[in-house]
C-alpha cells in the first residue's frame, strides 16, 4: 500500500475515492462524497502535500491552499477533473 | 448646515477618523502573552525566517512586494493596550516603517557575514508591549544572492503565517515584475480570524474535542524527560544541529512506505523510542519501567479558507501519548504514532493552553508534555519570478524542556536541530542529543523497514492501525534491542574515557615496595605517635621479628592474621609483620561491639591474632569489651584454628596474644594447629625478611644473635595475588562479609596515588593516619609513606572523631596530607583551629558525596590545601576513580572523577550495555584493582564480581549498586545507590543487616530500617517496628533494643530513632512503600530514657540544665532527663563535636570531647565541667579565662547579674591575659540582696582581693556594671591601689538614672532583654512577660533561656535590686582616667552624656563611639574592636 505519489491522475472520482483511501487508511468506500476530509477522516497536511506533489508532477495545478480550502471528495474531483483536462 | 457659529467650524473640520476597535486577543495569543510577561528575554517569543533568493532579483521590486504583503497583514500592526488582566489589542494602521537593505558584498565572507547579522537581528530584545511587532531587511550577499529577512514577535505570527507572507510577497513580486496587477489581498482581516475562534467555541464540534482531550489525560499521565533539572525561570536555548544525509532521508521514507505512517510520524515514533530508551537506562530499584512518552506535536490547526490562509498565530501544541514497550517492535510504534494522530487531528481544534489549564487542575506544577517534536516538511517551491527561494527557519518558538526540529523544506540541505533549554540542559547534552537522533532515528527507520518486511503481506489489514497483540516475530528487532550509543560514543565510553593503562610490574607487592624503600632509606623517620617514633629500619626490624613467630603460627601466603592494636607505632609494627609472614592481614577496630568480632573472627578463621599487650592497649580493649557487653564474663570459645582475641575472663583480665613494643621479642601465645593448613609450601625460597640495609647502620638487624627462623614453616615472600588484606562490610542478609584484597590490587592503588600525589620526604611531607583501621581508607594512610619514605604521624585513639584535636594535632605536628570522610570534613572547616592548619599540602575526601559548598568554604579557610575526591568500594582496593577539586568554579558540582591506572569505569544498563553519555546507568569496575572476592561466599562473589565481556582483556566486574553517569568530559557523577545501602558518615551500611538484627527479636514482627535527611545531624537511621504482641509497651522496647544492637553493630548502624507502627506500608505491588514512612516525631525516642520520670526532675545546676537543654536541643527531643545518655538518645560522634562547640560557647571555656565521652550524661557532664572550674556558672566569681600571668581583667555584670556576656570578649584577648566576670549574688541560690551600691562594693572588692591581692587592678563594665566598675575603681584607689584600667561600656552615672521612677518588672524584662543581647522593641508595643521574654530568649538559642523558673525570677529580683542601687548611689571620685565606648546608633535615652562623667573620672575620658545599639555591644563585631583598643591599652608598659 502506498501513498499516491507514484499513482497516475485519478480518471474518475472512485479511483480517486480509492486514492483518499489509501492516504487516509480507512476503507474507501466508508468515506462519503460531502464528508469533511480533515475534520472526518484526519487527512493531514503531509500527505496532503504528497499527493498534491503528485499530481503537479503530473502536470495537474491544483495548489495545497486549494485542496484544504475545500476538503471534500466532490470539491476535490471538480478541481482535479478540470484541472487534468487542461493537462491532456 | 445651519446656525451661525457652526458654520466657521464645519468649515474646517478635520475628518479624523474614530479608532479601530479594541479586539480580544486569539486563545493563541493569549497563552504566549502570559508566557512571554514572565520572560524578560523577549527574544524567545520571536520567530525568524530568511528567505535565500538566488539569481536575477530586482531589489527595489523585491523590496516593494515585501512591503505591500506586510502592510496587508493587518495583524503585524496590532498595538496592544493592557486592560486589567488581559490585554486587548487595535489593529493600527501600519506607520512608516524601515525596510534596510544591508550590503555585505564586501565582507571576507559573505555568507558568515549574513549569518551573524541575521542571528543578531534576531535575538535583539522586543518588547510586544512598547516596540514593533516585525522587522524585515534585505542584506545582499553576492550579485545573484539575496536573503529576505525578517522577525515577527510569536503574538502575531507563527511559520506558517511567515510562509503565507512570503507566498504573498512572491505573488506580488512576480506581478510587478510582469508589469500587472497583483492579485487582490486575501489576507483575511483580524477580526474575521477571531470570528473564525468564536464561531468553533460556540459550536458542538468544540464540546466533542474538549470530551476527546479530557479523556486523553485524565488521568494525567506522567511525563518523562531527559533532564533531572528542574524547569527553569528561562527560554534561553542551546542549540545543536546535525545534517540529515540521504541514508536518513531514505529510511525514514521507507519506513513511512512500509507502515502506511506518513515519514514526520516515523520520525516521532522514533524520536518517543528514543526518549523511552533513554530514561530506562538507571535500573533502580523502586523504578517503575517507562512504557509511555508524551510528546509535544504543534499541530497547524487551521481548518476552513480563513484559517488557512491568516497571517496570524494559530499553531496548536498538544500531547501525543505514545506507548512504546521494549519488546514491542519499531514498526509497532509508528502505527501507534499515526492511529493517535490521526485521533489527534480530528480535535486539533481544542487549544492546548485550555489543556494545559483542565490538566492543571489535576496535577499541579504538572507538564503536558515532554520533548516536542516539530518537523516542517517540504512546501512546494516558491518562486520570485523564475527565482526559486529556499527557507531557512532561524526559530521557531519558545522551548521548556527539549525540542527535535527536523527541517526538509526545499532545496536546502536538510537537517535536525534540537534545541534545549539551558536550565535543563548543557550545551554539551544538547550536541549529544543531536548527534545521537540522527544515528538512532537511522536505525529506528531501518529496523522498521526489516520488520515491516517480515510481517504478513500487504492488505486491508495491513495499514490499520493498532496492529498491536502481533506476537514477536523472531529476527525483528525490537525497540530495546536497538542500540542507543552512537559509533564514536561507544568508542568513547569503553575506551577513550577508559584509557589507563599504565605498565606496572606485575610481580610486585607490598612488602617489595616497602623494602625498596627500606633500602634507599633505612634511617627516614617512618612512624611517629606522640612521642614514640621509629625509623624504617627499626620498624621492619621489629616486624621482621613479629613475622618469624607468626610463621611458627601457620602464618604464610593465603593465611589471615588477626591484628587488634589500637592506633600507635605497635599497630605499624603489627601490620608490616604480618604482611612480611606472607600472610594477609584482618584489622580488628576496637572500638567495634565484642558480638560482632566474634562474628569476623568465626567467618575469618585466622591462623593467629596480635594484640597490644601495652598498658594502653589492653586497657582499651577490655575496655572496649566490658562497655559492650558489662555482664558478660566469658566470650564463646572460637572454632578450632582461630584464636580468641582478647576476652576479659573473670578478675584479673588477661589476654590472649601480646606483642611487647619496644623489646625485641613477641611472645605470641600457642594455638592449636588449624588440620587443614598441616601443610606448607617448601619452597626453599630465601627468606625475604632477612633484610639488611647493604652497609647501613641496621640498628636491630637480624644478625648471628636473632632466633633462627622456624623450619617448620620455612619464609615465603606473598606473591602478587596473594592476599593483603581482608576488610568487613556491611552484608545485607545480616552477616558481614570479609572482602579479600590481593597484593597486585593494592599495589596498583599505591603507585598511581604516589604519581598522582607525590610526596617526598625532603620537602617535609608527613602524612596523617587517623582513620580506623577497619577501613579501607586506612590501608593508604598507612602503607603510602611506607612506600615512599615519607613519615607517617599516627594520630592517637579517639582522635578522628575530634575536629579540634585532629586541627591541633596537624598544626603542631606539621602534617601535610590527611584525609577526611566529608560529613567530618565540614566540621573541621568549622573549627577555629583549622585556619591554623597552613601546612595541609593536601586533603583527600572519599566515602560520601562531596557537597560543592563544602569545597567552596574549605577554599576560604585554606586556600592553599589542594582538594581531591576520590571513590572506590572495599572490593576495588580503595579507591578507583580521581578528581582533583582545583579548577572547579564556586558551586560546580564534584564529580567522582576520571578512573586510576589499569582501572575501567563502566555504565551499563540492567541489560549490562553501556548507555549514553548522560545517562544514567550503574557503575561497574574492572580491572587490576578487583578483589578477589568475599571470604567464604563463593554465592556472594558470584552475584557482586560478574563476567565482563565489555571490559577488554579484563575478565571480570564488580558490581557496585552505586548509579552513575558519564559527564561529556570524560568525568563520572555519582547519583546513588541502586538498592537501600546507605552512608552514615562514611560508614556504608546494608539496612537490610541492621532489619536483620531487630527481626532476630522475639518482640518484633516486622521491621524496616531506612535513612533520612530530614532530622538533625545530617542522614540518621531510623527504624520502624511493628510489635509482635500489640499490648507491648514501645518504650522498653527500644530502649532495651538498642543495647541488643549495640552489642553487634558498629556505631553508625544503630538506628538514631525508633517508631513503632500497627503495619509496614506496602506499594500496590506488595513491596514496602519507603515514601510512606512517617518522619519520627517526640513521642518514639521516649526508648532512650533513663528513668521513666527522668525527664522531668528539676535539674540541680545550671550547667546541668545548660547540658539538658543543648542534648535536647540538638537531638531534637522535648526534654532530656539528667541521666539520660547522650550516645543512646541518638547522638553520634558529628553531633558529639557540635555539642562541645556549644557547650564552650555557652560557658565561656575550654570543654574537651573527651569529657562528653567519659561523661555523656546531664548530670555526670555537669559535674565534670564543674570539677574543671572553681566553681558553677553562677558563683559570684566566675573566672573566664584562666592562662597567662598578666594581671586579670575584672568584668563587672550588668543589671541581670550575670557575666557570661563578657566571655566572648575573654576570647577575643591574647592568651596570656585572665579575664574574670564578678556575678550577682542570688543567682545561684537565694540569698540577701545588698542594699546599697556600697555594700555590693564591699563584698566585690572583697572578692577581688582574693583572686588578686596586690594589684595593678583593671576593670571593666557594660551597662550597670560600668557604673559598678568606677565604684569599685574609687574604692580602690582610697585604699592605696593601683588601678591600670577603667573600661565603661555605654555606661552612664547613676546622677542620669536618679529623677527616673523605680523600675518595674517590665522594665526589668527589658534588661533581661538587652542582656542577652537583643533589641527589646523586637516584641513591639506589647507589654513585656516574662513568658514573652523568654520565648525570645529560646527563640535565639540564648544561654539565658535554659535557666530555670527559679533562676529567672531570681534574675528580675536581681534587675530590680541593682537599678534602684544605681539611682540611689552617689558616686565618689576616681583620680584615674577611663576609657569609654559609646553606642553610636539613636536611642531613646537622649539625656545620657558621657560628660556626666567628668567629676568623676578627674583623669578624663578617652571616647571610642561604636556603631552599635546598646544592646549589641557585646557581639562579636563591636566586641573585636573594643578588644583591640583595650590591648593596646593593657599592653603597653604601665598601662597608663
Amino acid at each position: 500500500m502506498t501513498p499516491a505519489e507514484t499513482s497516475p491522475v485519478p480518471r474518475t472520482i472512485e479511483e480517486l475515492r480509492r486514492t483518499v483511501g489509501g492516504l487516509v487508511g480507512e476503507d474507501p468506500d466508508a468515506i462519503s462524497d460531502d464528508d469533511d476530509l480533515v475534520l472526518d477522516w484526519a487527512l493531514d497536511s503531509v500527505r496532503a502535500m504528497t499527493f498534491v506533489g503528485g499530481l503537479r508532477k503530473a502536470g495537474v495545478e491544483v495548489t495545497l491552499l486549494e485542496l484544504t480550502e475545500a476538503p471534500t471528495l466532490s470539491a476535490w474531483w471538480a478541481l482535479i477533473s478540470a484541472r487534468a483536462d487542461g493537462a491532456r | 448646515m445651519s446656525g451661525g457659529v457652526a458654520e466657521a467650524d464645519d468649515a474646517i473640520a478635520e475628518v479624523v477618523p474614530a479608532p479601530a476597535p479594541l479586539l480580544p486577543l486569539t486563545a493563541a495569543q493569549e497563552g504566549i502573552w502570559f508566557a512571554a510577561r514572565l520572560d524578560p528575554d523577549g527574544a524567545a517569543f520571536v520567530t525568524a525566517e530568511c528567505l535565500e533568493l538566488r539569481g536575477d532579483v530586482d531589489l527595489e521590486l523585491l523590496a516593494r512586494a515585501v512591503r505591500t504583503a506586510v502592510d496587508e497583514a493587518e495583524g503585524l500592526h496590532v498595538v496592544l493596550e493592557e486592560a486589567g488582566d488581559a490585554p486587548l489589542q487595535r489593529v493600527a494602521p501600519p506607520a512608516d516603517w524601515p525596510l534596510p537593505v544591508v550590503d555585505l558584498r564586501g565582507e571576507p565572507d559573505p555568507d558568515a557575514a549574513a549569518q551573524r547579522w541575521a542571528h543578531a537581528a534576531w535575538r535583539r530584545p522586543l518588547d510586544p508591549a512598547t516596540d514593533r511587532l516585525f522587522d524585515e531587511a534585505l542584506l545582499r550577499v553576492a550579485d545573484d544572492v539575496v536573503l529576505w529577512f525578517q522577525r515577527v514577535h510569536h503574538l502575531a505570527a507563527d511559520a506558517t503565517a511567515l510562509s503565507l507572507l512570503a507566498r504573498r510577497a512572491a505573488e506580488i513580486y512576480g506581478a510587478l515584475l510582469a508589469d500587472e496587477a497583483p492579485v487582490a489581498a486575501w489576507f483575511p482581516s483580524l477580526a474575521a480570524t477571531l470570528e473564525v475562534e468564536r464561531a468553533y467555541r460556540a459550536s458542538p464540534a468544540a464540546e466533542r474535542d474538549a470530551e476527546h482531550w479530557r479523556g486523553r489525560c485524565t488521568p494525567a499521565p506522567r511525563v518523562t524527560v531527559l533532564s533531572d533539572r528542574p524547569e527553569g525561570g528561562t527560554h534561553e536555548i542551546h542549540r545543536a544541529s546535525v545534517p540529515v544525509g540521504d541514508g536518513l532521508r531514505a529510511a525514514l521514507h521507507a519506513a513511512g512506505d512500509a507502515t502506511g505512517g506518513s515519514w514526520p510520524e516515523v520520525v516521532m515514533a522514533g524520536v518517543a523510542a528514543y526518549v523511552a530508551r533513554m530514561a530506562a537506562t538507571a535500573g533502580r530499584e523502586d523504578d517503575e519501567p517507562v512504557d509511555e512518552v508524551v510528546l509535544g506535536v504543534p499541530l497547524l490547526a487551521r481548518l476552513g479558507p480563513v484559517a488557512l490562509r491568516s497571517p496570524a498565530t494559530m499553531v496548536n501544541v498538544v500531547p501525543l501519548r505514545v506507548p512504546v514497550r521494549p519488546d514491542g517492535t519499531p514498526a509497532d510504534v509508528v502505527r501507534a504514532v499515526t492511529a493517535e494522530m490521526r485521533t489527534t487531528r480530528r480535535h486539533q481544534r481544542h487549544r492546548g493552553e485550555e489543556l494545559r489549564r483542565t490538566v492543571g487542575a489535576l496535577g499541579r506544577g504538572r507538564a503536558l508534555y515532554g520533548p516536542l517534536v516539530n518537523v516542517l516538511p517540504f512546501d512546494y517551491a516558491l518562486r520570485f519570478g523564475d527565482v526559486a527561494a529556499v527557507v531557512r527557519t532561524l526559530g521557531a518558538g519558545p522551548v521548556d524542556d527539549l525540542s527535535f526540529n527536523l527541517y526538509d523544506r526545499g532545496d536546502a540541505p536538510p537537517r535536525i536541530d534540537v534545541e534545549a533549554n539551558v536550565a535543563r540542559y548543557a550545551a554539551d547534552d544538547a550536541r549529544l542529543h543531536a548527534e545521537r537522533i540522527a544515528v538512532w532515528l537511522e536505525r529506528f527507520a531501518r529496523a522498521v523497514v526489516d520488520g515491516a518486511a517480515a510481517a504478513d503481506g500487504p492488505g486491508p489489514d495491513a495499514g490499520r492501525a493498532g496492529g498491536g497483540g502481533r506476537p514477536e516475530a523472531h529476527g525483528r528487532p525490537t525497540v530495546g534491542a536497538l542500540d542507543l550509543l552512537t559509533p564514536h560514543e561507544r568508542d568513547l565510553v569503553l575506551d577513550g574515557f577508559n584509557a589507563t593503562d599504565r605498565p606496572v610490574d606485575p610481580s610486585l607487592t607490598l612488602v617489595a615496595l616497602m623494602d625498596r624503600a627500606l633500602r634507599e632509606h633505612p634511617d627516614r623517620e617512618a612512624v611517629r605517635c606522640g612521642d614514640d617514633a621509629v625509623t624504617l629500619a627499626e620498624l621492619h626490624a621489629r616486624a621482621a621479628v613479629l613475622a618469624d613467630a607468626l610463621r611458627a603460627d601457620g602464618a604464610g601466603p593465603g593465611r589471615i592474621v588477626a591484628v587488634a592494636v589500637p592506633r600507635s607505632v605497635d599497630l605499624l609494627v603489627a601490620l608490616v609483620g604480618v604482611l612480611r609472614s606472607g600472610a594477609a592481614y584482618l584489622p580488628l577496630d576496637v572500638d567495634l561491639p565484642a558480638g560482632r568480632l566474634e562474628a569476623m573472627l568465626e567467618d575469618a578463621r585466622p591462623v593467629s591474632a596480635v594484640v597490644a599487650e601495652s598498658a594502653d592497649g589492653a586497657a582499651a580493649w577490655d575496655d572496649a569489651l566490658a562497655r559492650r557487653r558489662p555482664d558478660a564474663t566469658r566470650v564463646e570459645p572460637a572454632p578450632v584454628g582461630a584464636t580468641r582475641a582478647g576476652q576479659p575472663t573473670d578478675e584479673g583480665g588477661q589476654v590472649a596474644d601480646a606483642l611487647r613494643g619496644s623489646s625485641a621479642t613477641a611472645e605470641v601465645a600457642e594455638l592449636p594447629r588449624c588440620p587443614e593448613h598441616t601443610e606448607f609450601p617448601t619452597s626453599g625460597v630465601e627468606n625475604s625478611a632477612r633484610f639488611g640495609p647493604e652497609g647501613g647502620s641496621g640498628a636491630a638487624a637480624p644478625g648471628p644473635d636473632s632466633p633462627p627462623p622456624n623450619p617448620v614453616a620455612p619464609a615465603v615472600p606473598p606473591g602478587p595475588d596473594d592476599p593483603a588484606y581482608v576488610l568487613y562490610t556491611s552484608g545485607s542478609t545480616g552477616r558481614p562479609k570479609g572482602v579479600v584484597v590481593p597484593h597486585h590490587a593494592i599495589v596498583n592503588r599505591l603507585l598511581w596515588q604516589d604519581a598522582a600525589l607525590p610526596i617526598d620526604a625532603a620537602r617535609g611531607d608527613r602524612i596523617l593516619q587517623k582513620t580506623p583501621v577497619g577501613f579501607d581508607v586506612s590501608v593508604w594512610e598507612l602503607f603510602w609513606p611506607l612506600i615512599a619514605a615519607v613519615p607517617l604521624e599516627v594520630a592517637p585513639p579517639g582522635a578522628h572523631r575530634d575536629p579540634r584535636a585532629i586541627a591541633a594535632l596537624v598544626a603542631r605536628t606539621g602534617v601535610t596530607h590527611a584525609h577526611f570522610v566529608p560529613s567530618m570534613l565540614g566540621l573541621f572547616v568549622d573549627e577555629p583551629l583549622a585556619a591554623e592548619c597552613t601546612g595541609l599540602r593536601r586533603i583527600v575526601c572519599s566515602g560520601e558525596a562531596l557537597p560543592p559548598e563544602l569545597r567552596d568554604r574549605l577554599r576560604a579557610v585554606l586556600p592553599d590545601t589542594e582538594l581531591h575526591n576520590l571513590y572506590g568500594p572495599t572490593e576495588a582496593a580503595v579507591d578507583v576513580t580521581h578528581w582533583p577539586c582545583a579548577d572547579d568554579a564556586p558551586g560546580d558540582p564534584v564529580p567522582i572523577g576520571r578512573p586510576v591506572w589499569n582501572t575501567r569505569t563502566l555504565v551499563l544498563d540492567p541489560q549490562g550495555r553501556p548507555v549514553p553519555i548522560g545517562a544514567t546507568g550503574e557503575l561497574h569496575l574492572a580491572g587490576v584493582q578487583l578483589a578477589d572476592g568475599y571470604l567464604g561466599r563463593p554465592d556472594l562473589t558470584d552475584a557482586a564480581f560478574v563476567p565482563g565481556p565489555l571490559a577488554g582483556e579484563d575478565a571480570r566486574m564488580y558490581k557496585t549498586g552505586d548509579l552513575a553517569r558519564w559527564r561529556p568530559d570524560g568525568a563520572i557523577e555519582y547519583l546513588g545507590r541502586r538498592d537501600h545501602q546507605v552512608k552514615i558518615r562514611g560508614q556504608r551500611i546494608e539496612t537490610g543487616e541492621v532489619e536483620a538484627r531487630l527481626l532476630e527479636d522475639p518482640a518484633v514482627r516486622g521491621a524496616a530500617v531506612i535513612a533520612r535527611d530530614d532530622g538533625p545531624g545530617g542522614t540518621r537511621l531510623v527504624a520502624y517496628l511493628v510489635p509482635a504482641d500489640a499490648t507491648s509497651p514501645p518504650a522498653l522496647e527500644a530502649h532495651a533494643l538498642r543495647r541488643r544492637l549495640a552489642e553487634t553493630l558498629s556505631d553508625a548502624m544503630v538506628p538514631s530513632a525508633f517508631v513503632v507502627l500497627d503495619a509496614l506500608p506496602l506499594t500496590p505491588s506488595g513491596k514496602l512503600d519507603r515514601r510512606a514512612l512517617p518522619a519520627p516525631d517526640d513521642a518514639s525516642t521516649d526508648g532512650a530514657r533513663g528513668a521513666p520520670d527522668g525527664a522531668d526532675a528539676p535539674p540541680a545546676t545550671l550547667t546541668e540544665e545548660l547540658v539538658r537543654a543543648l542534648f535536647a536541643e540538638l537531638l531534637a527531643l522535648p526534654r532530656v532527663g539528667p541521666d539520660d545518655d547522650f550516645f543512646l538518645l541518638g547522638g553520634h560522634s558529628l553531633l558529639a563535636a557540635r555539642a562541645v562547640a556549644r557547650l564552650r560557647e555557652a560557658l565561656g571555656r575550654e570543654v574537651s570531647i573527651g569529657t562528653l565521652f567519659a561523661a555523656p550524661t546531664p548530670s555526670a557532664l555537669a559535674l565534670a565541667l564543674e570539677d574543671e572550674g572553681d566553681g558553677g556558672a553562677l558563683d559570684v566569681v566566675l573566672p573566664l579565662r584562666r592562662g597567662g600571668d598578666r594581671p586579670p581583667l575584672f568584668c563587672l555584670h550588668p543589671a541581670g547579674g550575670i557575666g557570661w556576656g563578657y566571655a566572648g570578649l575573654a576570647r577575643l584577648l591574647p592568651a596570656d591575659q585572665p579575664v574574670v566576670a564578678l556575678q550577682a549574688r542570688g543567682l545561684a541560690g537565694p540569698h540577701a540582696l545588698p542594699v546599697t551600691m556600697d555594700a555590693m562594693v564591699d563584698d566585690y572588692v572583697a572578692r577581688i582581693r582574693e583572686v588578686w591581692p596586690t594589684g595593678p587592678y583593671r576593670l571593666l563594665g557594660w551597662s550597670v556594671g560600668g557604673v559598678i566598675a568606677q565604684a569599685i575603681t574609687a574604692r580602690l584607689e582610697h585604699e592605696g591601689a593601683e588601678v591600670d584600667l577603667l573600661a565603661l561600656l555605654d555606661a552612664y552615672p547613676s546622677d542620669q538614672w536618679r529623677d527616673l521612677a523605680a523600675p518595674t518588672e517590665a522594665q526589668a524584662l527589658t534588661a533581661l532583654l538587652n542582656i542577652a543581647g537583643h533589641d527589646p522593641g523586637r516584641l513591639g508595643d506589647e507589654p513585656l512577660t516574662r513568658e514573652g521574654v523568654v520565648a525570645v530568649l529560646r527563640e535565639d538559642g540564648s544561654a539565658l533561656a535554659s535557666l530555670s523558673e527559679e533562676s529567672l525570677t531570681a534574675m528580675v529580683r536581681i534587675v530590680v535590686n541593682n537599678a534602684t542601687l544605681m539611682r540611689t548611689h552617689v558616686h565618689r571620685p576616681f583620680g584615674g582616667d577611663a576609657l569609654f565606648f559609646a553606642a553610636g546608633a539613636p536611642r531613646t535615652e537622649t539625656w545620657l552624656d558621657v560628660a556626666g562623667w567628668e567629676p568623676y573620672v578627674r583623669g578624663g575620658l578617652r571616647v571610642r563611639t561604636l556603631e552599635c545599639t546598646h544592646a549589641q555591644m557585646l557581639h562579636a563585631g563591636p566586641l573585636r574592636e573594643i578588644a583591640s583598643v583595650l590591648e593596646r591599652q593593657l599592653s603597653g608598659a604601665g598601662g597608663r
